[in-house]
């Protein structure tokens, strides 16, 4: 499969013909399954204080014959205080929690390499698709062919004023306008800081990404990110497939090199 | 029919060493289909997501999911597929 090359200026230079890779078919269970367990890797474990809601003296009176008492467990001592009160079980004020997150839970979720690597090359050969960038929520109607495929120049590209011209001559500008329209969130998110949240639109995919990560840190929802450094996490965030993405020249050459087990099959098929 | 309705309708292939067999023998592949998707459906998800002729579908309610046992053209196109999709 062929597709045009374009200049930074969004013209078209020349022909390239795809790597193998972008002949995977589509497995939207194992990018799923790729994204949840790559994502399990930067949870944080969490948990209550062993003993909270247990640091206190409570016994309950069971059976409270004849005293006209409740059977729950309550504070001992005399002298005010809280002495009197439930306490020290679960379902009373000041009590301990019923079922508290626990910080020897195992939540890392492990992957085979294997699925993990067919998931990524899955993913990588969506992004030929248009339907599926569009199904993301891209704006993409001024783009004919898919992958955008662009010469190395914008590898060396190092300011922020240069990629907005590039962005706007290769017609992403329009995705990135998207994210702009975004609503804060309401609720309990909102109350605790978390109200503002950036989305996601292009990827560049490059073979280093130094200058480029430089000139494209200020714009939002832009993310830059080598051939080794790819994964299901950038190219299909949330799970949803799939985003819009940028190749550099070098960078596909660079994906040709990728290996898997049914790549070395496809071969001997063809 | 859009490609997200057919990733919808086809969930998995189903690996097993039986349904491995039926590739080669009978130019079958099974997949996990979603439990109210008809044949028609089916056929038509086939053709959106991997651009191939299902010749024959037969179908099975099971503890796993809905099985479709689908048949294709000839071996030779059954067995790129299941090498495309990473089944084999």
């Amino acid at each position: 499969m062929k597709v045009p090359m374009l200049t930074i200026n969004g013209k078209k230079e020349s022909e390239i013909e795809l790597p193998l890779i972008f002949s995977t078919s589509f497995r939207k269970d194992l990018i799923h399954k790729a994204f949840t367990h790559l994502n399990s890797h930067k949870f944080q474990p969490q948990g209550r204080h062993p003993t909270a809601g247990m640091d206190v003296v409570a016994r309950s009176n069971d059976p409270p014959t004849g005293q006209g008492v409740s059977r729950i467990a309550k504070l001992r001592g005399g002298g005010g205080g809280r002495q009197g009160e439930a306490g020290g079980v679960a379902s009373v004020r000041g009590g301990r929690q019923a079922h508290p997150p626990n910080v020897n839970k195992v939540i890392f979720k492990k992957i085979n390499k294997k699925e993990n690597k067919l998931a990524l090359c899955s993913a990588i050969s969506a992004t030929k698709s248009k339907e599926m960038i569009e199904s993301r929520g891209h704006i993409v109607t001024k783009i004919k062919d898919f992958p955008i495929v662009v010469s190395d120049d914008i590898e060396s590209i190092s300011k922020a004023k240069d990629i907005t011209k590039i962005l706007s001559s290769l017609n992403l500008m329009q995705d990135i306008a998207r994210l702009k329209s975004r609503k804060p969130r309401t609720g309990k998110s909102s109350l605790r800081g978390r109200a503002k949240k950036i989305g996601k639109s292009v990827l560049f995919v490059v073979s280093k990404s130094e200058k480029l990560s430089k000139a494209c840190g200020a714009i939002p929802g832009i993310d830059v990110k080598t051939v080794n450094e790819l994964s299901v996490l950038d190219l299909a965030p949330g799970a949803t497939t799939i985003r819009l993405t940028v190749y550099s020249k070098k960078a596909v050459n660079e994906i040709a090199k990728i290996k898997s087990s049914h790549l070395e099959l496809l071969v001997n098929v063809k | 029919m859009r490609v997200e309705q057919a990733s919808e309708i086809i969930i998995n292939p189903y690996i097993t060493e039986k349904t491995f067999e039926l590739v080669e023998t009978q130019a079958r592949i099974c997949f996990i289909v979603k439990r109210t998707s008809s044949k028609p459906t089916i056929k038509e998800a086939i053709k959106t997501l991997y651009d191939e002729n299902a010749v024959n579908i037969n179908t099975a309610s099971t503890v796993y999911g809905k099985k479709a046992y689908i048949e294709f053209e000839t071996i030779d196109k059954a067995r790129e597929l299941a090498t495309k999709i990473g089944m084999l």
